[in-house]
């Protein structure tokens, strides 16, 4: 008999098999901030097997790993002191630099026989070639008794070619479906939730295109600068930190055709074919379709902020964005013709991540007193804060007139559930054990954003303009109201 | 309180009001409890499992043996991770002997509309005044526990055939206490299936014996596993016509049921030992007599499976009546593997 008679029906239940992860730049912020609790958490949860191995230059011992282990976790809500005991015990500590080849030795030498290993690339993207060059040439990416995995934080490349170069050395000594390119914003649920409501409701895909769609904006804005990181920002900028990776997701996720089923690769095919049919913004174009933002000094909660120039860390002469914002066409069958406009920023008026679908007017204007942007039909989809959608409608006010305004059809995530989210990388970090990558980038998709994105950046580069200033609390350079202006279009107010 | 919906109404937002000075989360769904004194505590430990979980209005309603009908209500609120109220509003209605508190008018018009009604009814199903079909109207997902009911002296047949009916509805999901219990078992048995060498000796199967369990976890578990491989009653056509209660042939004084599977052959599936699950439970799947899969599941949370020279442990959980519920609200879904169950075990028994 070829299948199981008795498996139909039941749920499966995913269940990691035991596993040793391996963190590479254990000793950063990213380790004490959102691995290890989520490794902790997923522990708790009974993923029990769990070896954590921590390699990095500081001069720690395992001791010291355990200790800051265990003070990173004392605040884990609702754990008990014995599980935190038995996890902190679970790890341990290569001290070495990422180009010595003794440290894999001695990696290979703590490493169990048996079981998966999944290796977290949580260094300066500067390392990623000497670790893995040195995992392949220690034998540690061949599986032995258990599956072997990577996960690749970002940012992944700073253009087209390096993209393709970290592929490339990645390919030699990975397969792809032991790659996992991390971008935490696909592990949030409300980011998750825009394929359900698409493709979950009978009554959104009807209308998701050219003939009924105006134009689409997403935005991802925040109140803080660079808050110290001046010194890694200066070499990215918004465009690179933001709009290559989340914004792309998020415009994929919002643009893509319905897979033919969940499996990863079906989504991600219908992902990257989005990102593919970006139409290319000519240098003649730049002006008209992108605008780039620096906050300059203010007023930030009633303080004194520094300028992005005067922050430590930049150049005093930097010419790097700290906003940007970009009007992109789909050029598919669905979205012909339809703009898609974009904006991420530091130091701006409020903390939103937001997708707002605006449909177009109905073809016979019988209620004369529409005003002419309020009165269009919005889904807004809210990632952050308050998650949850809202669908503006017209409505008649009480009284003898047909006057109407718009009211909020509202629906708050949160509302239905009075429990907290998942941590994304707490699902994204099992998802990798598990073997599951759809929730993680792949190669093409990787590099279809960066050739779009680079475009820009070497148009930028050779226009020798600088960034427009904006005003801290502001929503952006006065260069960027005019991008959705010529359509008659604006941008939501933040 | 008398029953008036409008004045209950308007005292449950005052109380909501006063229970919630945050912002209190929209109610998600509508849970009406029909309990008797003997199932009062099951029920409250059902709902324990929703409070400050899920916002909900429950409309308790608990048969006792006063003359007159009561009612009360209350709302109790939690602040949930981001400080908003999750509360449940609840209407606790003693159905006295006047029946007036389990009359459909008492109750029904205080089901918030357009959201979900789930009905957890933990009284008789067909004996008495049984499972109206007020309720059945007006229950998206209908909660039920047949061990329960069996307990209470329900006719076996009887409460078999209303159970199939009930899966025939089309517009009601259906959820048995007792068979969420059976599934992690179901779950041990496929995984043993997944192998092989096993999957190939399937169409030899002689005979199915459970050991330990009360009867209607037995009877599910063997339907279930009878329905899968495909096993049809010894009888033609015209038999089938005439006969008025199962086709299964009944042996060791009706504790097992003798079946034909495709290849012909004769399998047998038999319960032996009623007990409490808690008590442990095995199950031995005979392969044409040649050799022989055993599972032993215990209470501890797991469940060892020997097969030949190989002996293995998979992880077997119980769920908590709460727990139940609670998936059962949040997976809003029909269990069709449960209706061709029911709807096997109709046939057989």
């Amino acid at each position: 008999m070829d299948h199981n008679p008795f498996r139909e029906g039941l749920s499966h239940t995913r269940r990691a098999d035991p596993v040793t992860v391996v963190i590479f730049g254990v000793t950063g912020d990213l380790t004490r901030r959102k691995l290890l609790p989520a490794l902790f958490a997923l522990y708790r949860k009974g993923v029990s097997r769990l070896g954590v191995i921590g390699f990095a230059r500081r001069d720690w011992q395992t001791e010291g790993l355990r200790q800051r282990a265990g003070e990173i976790l004392r605040d884990a809500p609702d754990a008990t002191d014995e599980q935190r005991a038995a996890f902190v015990n679970q790890l341990s500590y290569v001290r070495s630099t990422f180009d010595e080849t003794a440290g894999y030795r001695e990696l290979a030498r703590q490493l169990p026989k048996d079981g998966d290993r999944l290796f977290y690339l949580s260094t300066p993207p500067e390392s990623y070639e000497a670790i893995i060059r040195n995992l392949g040439e220690a034998g540690l990416n061949r599986p032995g008794g258990g599956s072997i995995r990577v996960v690749v934080e970002k940012p992944f490349g700073r253009d087209l070619e390096s993209a393709r170069r970290l592929n490339r050395l990645l390919a030699d000594y990975f397969d792809e479906q032991q790659i996992y390119r991390i971008d935490h914003y696909l592990g949030k649920e409300t980011v998750q939730n825009i394929m359900l409501l698409r493709f979950g409701n009978g009554i959104f895909e009807p209308l998701w295109n050219h003939r009924y769609v105006e134009h689409i904006q997403i935005t991802v804005s925040e109140r803080l600068g660079v808050e110290g990181r001046g010194n890694y920002y200066d070499s990215a900028g918004a465009l690179r930190d933001m709009v290559q990776n989340h914004m792309f997701q998020l415009l994929s996720l919002t643009a893509m055709e319905p897979p033919i089923d969940l499996q990863a690769d079906s989504i991600r095919d219908e992902k990257v074919k989005v990102v593919r049919a970006i139409g290319p913004i000519a240098p003649s174009e730049l002006d008209t379709h992108t605008c780039r933002g620096q906050y300059s000094s203010g007023y930030s909660d009633g303080t004194a902020v520094p300028g992005y120039m005067q922050e430590d860390g930049v150049p005093p002469d930097s010419r790097t964005e700290t906003f940007v914002a970009i009007k992109l066409f789909v050029n598919n069958w669905r979205w012909s013709g339809v703009p898609f406009y974009l904006r991420t920023g530091k130091r701006l008026r409020r903390k939103v991540s937001e997708i707002a679908v605006t449909f177009r007017t109905p073809p016979l204007e019988l209620y004369s007193n529409r005003h002419p942007t309020m009165t269009r039909n919005t889904l807004i989809i809210r990632i952050q804060p308050e998650e949850g959608i809202t669908l503006t409608v017209n409505t008649k006010i009480p009284g003898y007139t047909t006057d109407m305004r718009p009211v909020n059809v509202d629906f708050a995530y949160g509302s239905a559930f009075g429990e907290s989210t998942l941590e994304a990388y707490e699902r994204l970090l099992f998802d990798a054990l598990v073997g599951d990558s759809t929730l993680y980038t792949r190669r093409d998709e990787i590099e279809a954003s960066w050739r779009f994105i680079t475009q820009l950046l070497e148009g930028w580069q050779n226009s020798q303009s600088r960034p427009q200033l904006y005003e801290p609390g502001s929503s952006g350079p006065h260069g960027a109201r005019a991008l959705p202006g010529g359509a008659g279009h604006r941008w939501r107010k933040l | 309180m008398i029953f008036d919906p409008a004045r209950i109404e308007r005292e449950l937002s005052e109380i909501m009001v006063r229970s919630s000075p945050t912002e209190a989360r929209a109610s998600l769904l509508n849970l009406v409890v029909f309990s008797t004194s003997a199932s009062k505590a099951q029920a409250d430990a059902m709902l324990d499992a929703v409070l400050g979980r899920r916002a909900a209005r429950v409309i308790h309603i608990t048969r006792t043996d006063e003359a007159e009908s009561r009612l009360s209500i209350s709302a109790r609120c939690y602040l949930d991770h981001s400080n908003r109220s999750v509360c449940l509003q609840e209407v606790v209605i003693n159905n006295g002997r006047d029946g007036i508190g389990g009359a459909v008018s008492s109750w029904a018009p205080l089901l918030i509309r357009d959201i979900p009604v789930y009905v957890v009814w933990l009284d008789t199903i067909c004996s008495g005044d049984g499972l109206s079909s007020d309720v059945v109207e007006l229950a998206d997902t209908l909660i039920y526990d047949s061990e329960a009911a069996l307990r209470n002296g329900e006719d076996n047949r009887r409460l078999v055939s209303r159970l199939a009916a009930l899966a025939r509805n089309e517009n009601l999901a259906l959820c048995d206490v007792t068979w969420r219990r059976v599934l992690p078992l179901c779950s041990v048995t496929a995984n043993c299936f997944d192998s092989p060498h096993l999957r190939q000796q399937v169409e030899s199967i002689s005979e199915v014996i459970l050991a330990g369990s009360p009867p209607a976890f037995a009877a599910l578990y063997l339907a279930w596993f009878g329905s899968r491989i495909g096993l049809r009653c010894h009888e033609d056509r015209a038999a089938r016509d005439r006969r008025t209660t199962g086709c299964a042939t009944p042996a060791e004084g009706g504790r097992a049921w003798e079946l034909r599977a495709a290849a012909g052959h004769t399998v047998r599936l038999s319960h032996r030992q009623h007990g409490a699950i808690e008590n442990g439970v095995l199950v031995t799947v005979l392969f044409g007599g040649k050799s022989e899969l055993r599972i032993r599941a215990s209470s501890g949370g797991c469940a060892e499976v020997e097969s030949g020279e190989d002996l293995s442990t998979q992880i077997l959980q119980y769920p908590s009546d709460g727990d139940i519920l609670l998936g059962e609200i949040d997976g809003m879904r029909r269990d069709h593997i449960y209706t061709e169950t029911v709807r096997s075990l109709d046939t057989f028994m």
